[in-house]
């Protein structure tokens, strides 16, 4: 049974409340990661590891990064760095891993 | 054939695969290790290729990648080390991350990761490990910021003196099960993770200014050290945090 997205939005929320110290209903889709909710670039890892503890899956370095955009670099993508693109790449890796891909 | 050294035929390192962890495996390889189990936390090419040079040196080598700062992931570190290495002779913790602040900026959970993969992975690694080992040695990477104040090492200092305490700790607790338990404490090293530094350049010439040998370290300076520490040379060297620093913190 493929976990439903609100259910990512919500553990997303989890974890940003609990790596950056802010209230889980800031943590909206259009919330970017960076200018909107503080994160500073040790808080992007900290983040992914606990994606992973909570999804199940490795990322890659950069790999959040590069499914928004594979050809453009950190700084063009920052603004784009959101909670929305953030579910939508775990949402990616689920259906990957339910087709045995991941 | 290199010369096969019978306290270093199976051997774990955390951080193996990158800078100083990469330069002690290449280093126990040369020495004739029958296998290594490599911890890395991310970049799978820098890891493949030090595997490959494992291999060329005639060694198994095992990569695990994971972030020691999760105890699951320690458990399945050594899961692995079970399966594929059996025992183990030496165990290097060389993994650390560093968030390069001040500490009065440290947040919560930069400080957790920090101190987690720096003091409390080597404190389960150790406690994973010794089981494994009949006898044998562990060693902890720990730096000059344990024990001085260095810009931006807000949280990675502290880390490094609670993991120079764990060193001793565990060497009273190890030493009667033939477990020798010690550190090396670095100085400033030429590794990638040095370009990290705010104004890394201006740093690297201070220190070479200061230093009395006139350079900095290299890996290569830090394995020769876990090389000696690890062999019966060192055997009655236990609970201690070597400085291999060439001098730098004598003035």
């Amino acid at each position: 049974m493929p976990i439903p997205d609100v259910e990512i939005l919500n553990k997303l929320g989890a974890i940003m409340h609990v790596a950056l110290r802010i209230p889980e209903a800031e943590v909206i889709p259009d919330a970017r990661i960076f200018d909107d909710l503080g994160a500073e670039s040790i808080d992007i890892l900290d983040i992914r590891f606990r994606i992973e503890e909570a999804f199940g899956f490795k990322i890659d370095e950069g790999e959040i990064m590069r499914s928004i955009d594979p050809d453009k670099g950190f700084e063009e993508l920052k603004d784009q760095f959101t909670i929305g693109a953030t579910a939508a790449f775990i949402r990616q890796k689920l259906d990957q891993l339910e087709q045995g891909h991941a | 054939m290199p010369e096969r050294h019978p306290w270093l035929r199976h051997v774990v390192i955390t951080g193996g695969t990158r800078g100083i962890g990469r330069s002690i495996a290449l280093s126990v390889c040369s020495s004739g290790a029958h296998s290594v189990l490599l911890n890395y936390l991310q970049n799978d090419e820098a890891a493949q290729e030090t595997k490959a040079r494992c291999e060329e040196l005639g060694a198994q080598c095992v990569l695990h990648r994971g972030n020691v700062g999760s105890p699951d992931e320690i458990d399945r570190l050594f899961d692995v080390a079970t399966e594929q290495l059996g025992s183990i002779d030496l165990l290097v913790h060389c993994a650390a991350l560093n968030s390069f602040k001040p500490i009065t900026a440290i947040k919560p959970n930069q400080w957790d990761l920090t101190v987690n993969i720096a003091a409390r992975a080597f404190l389960l690694c150790a406690q994973r490990c010794a089981p494994l080992m009949e006898r044998g040695s562990i060693i902890a990477v720990s730096s000059l910021g344990a024990r001085r104040v260095l810009e931006n090492y807000g949280a990675m200092g502290p880390a490094k003196a609670a993991l120079e305490s764990i060193v001793q700790y565990l060497a009273v607790e190890m030493a009667p099960r033939g477990i020798r338990v010690n550190g090396i404490t670095a100085g400033l090293v030429e590794t990638e993770s040095l370009s990290k530094f705010p104004a890394a350049e201006q740093m690297i010439e201070a220190a070479k200014h200061h230093t009395p040998a006139g350079r900095i370290g290299t890996p290569g300076d830090i394995a020769r050290v876990v090389h000696f520490l690890a062999g019966p040379d060192a055997a009655w060297i236990v609970g201690q945090t070597l400085v291999a620093d060439g001098g730098f913190s004598l003035r």
